[in-house]
């Protein structure tokens, strides 16, 4: 059976558990609702790049194995806090909308922050880390197939190795294994180890034998750059600047180099920027005199990983060749 | 590392999947065409006994 859900309203959030950020998602599952597997996924690289035809033929295969050997696989349904429906619609965020509007699928992550009531604390940014943290690369047409192990990296200190094929990851000792065919099965099992794990256990196979080994995970190990996802726009404070990146080209006329944050503001100014003194067409190089090198989204994030809302900030901006410091306040609404 | 990156892969895909997911269809046309209800899919599915393939498609 082939189902595409484009509206999250009547979607049940314990069983569709996924990067709501995702632009596409893929389930293999049973009418019970057992999961098989999936296929999507994505790190702030490009919105395709761990996606294949062939990457996606193989976690099918994998999927229609499984359900062959248990086709009545019972569904696994998440548990969620307390505060939050099982329903989008149900949100209070989602009550503002018009009857019958679509919710998009990011727009779950934005009427979950809302549903903390002021409790929601940024390190939930952190959702689906890439497996790329862990010094994973994965292949794209076989994604439980290790292409490359970063040297001195957790998997490398794991004993993994390239070409070594995934089996299995359990997120903690008592959990059960999560089997893994695909980079979305990868990522999903490494969203479901608490932040605060000193390890999780792996299996693989290598020369057709199955080996097993515990990844150390590191302080900082989910954080990841979360310029590319939708639901930042939503995270105060806002810095309420945005606008096209310059080229390296542009760049060097200003005596930039290449990888300096360097963007024109649009010609939208938002109130908080103009109230402060911003014009369309500034060129914002950084703030408070920080040299940055970062493009205007990871900007954009950065001001919201950094910042919190009634911060006082200097952005530095290039005006008709001249460069300027404007204080702004920063608002949890641009 | 291979990179299959185009704007027209997402498309190609679900275009494709229909093919892999039930090879010849034997189910009928039901098997092999989109639906957008999920609790259908789910009837249908425990009626022939095949698998889902569930796809999130934000269009916006």
């Amino acid at each position: 059976m082939l189902v595409r859900i484009t509206n999250m309203r009547g979607v049940d959030l314990r069983l569709f558990d996924f990067d709501y950020d995702l632009t596409w998602a893929a389930f293999f599952m049973n009418a019970q609702g057992g999961i098989y597997g999936r296929y999507g996924g994505r790190n702030e690289g490009e919105a395709e790049a761990h996606l294949s035809l062939a990457g996606l033929k193989y976690a099918m295969q994998r999927a229609l194995e499984a359900h062959r050997r248990h086709p009545r696989r019972p569904a696994e349904l998440v548990p969620l806090p307390s505060h939050e429906p099982d329903r989008p619609e149900q949100f209070r965020a989602a009550q503002r909308l018009k009857q019958g509007d679509c919710i998009h699928c990011h727009q779950v992550y934005d009427f979950r922050r809302e549903a903390f009531e002021g409790d929601w604390r940024k390190e939930r940014v952190w959702v689906y880390p890439p497996p790329e943290n862990l010094g994973l690369i994965m292949e794209v047409d076989q994604g439980d197939l290790v292409e490359q192990v970063v040297p001195g990296s957790p998997a490398a200190e794991a004993g993994l190795q390239s070409q070594d094929r995934l089996l299995w990851v359990k997120p903690d000792e008592g959990a059960e294994p999560m089997s893994i065919a695909s980079y979305a099965d990868l990522q999903y099992a490494l969203h479901r180890t608490p932040a605060d794990a000193q390890h999780m256990l792996l299996a693989w196979q290598r020369d057709g034998r199955e080996l097993q080994g515990k990844l150390p995970l590191k302080e900082g190990w989910r954080k990841s750059d979360i310029s590319w996802r939708g639901s930042m726009w939503g995270i105060a404070p806002r810095a309420s600047v945005w606008g096209p990146d310059l080229s390296a080209e542009q760049k060097a006329t200003l005596g930039l180099a290449p990888s300096r944050l360097a963007f024109r503001q649009g010609d939208y100014v938002p109130p908080q920027a103009a109230a402060a003194g911003v014009r369309a067409g500034d060129i914002v190089v950084g703030i408070n005199g920080l040299e940055l090198e970062m493009t205007m989204l990871q900007f954009n994030a950065y001001i919201r990983l950094n910042y919190e809302v009634g911060d006082t900030v200097t952005l530095n901006v290039i005006r008709d060749g001249k460069r300027l410091d404007v204080p702004m306040k920063l608002q949890a609404h641009d | 590392m291979k990179r299959r990156s185009s704007v027209c892969l997402i498309g190609a895909m679900l275009g494709v999947a229909a093919v892999w997911w039930h090879p010849g269809a034997r189910g009928g046309a039901e098997e092999a065409a989109w639906i957008s209800s999920y609790e259908e899919g789910q009837q249908i599915a425990r009626r022939t006994g095949k698998a889902l393939f569930v796809v999130f498609r934000c269009e916006r």
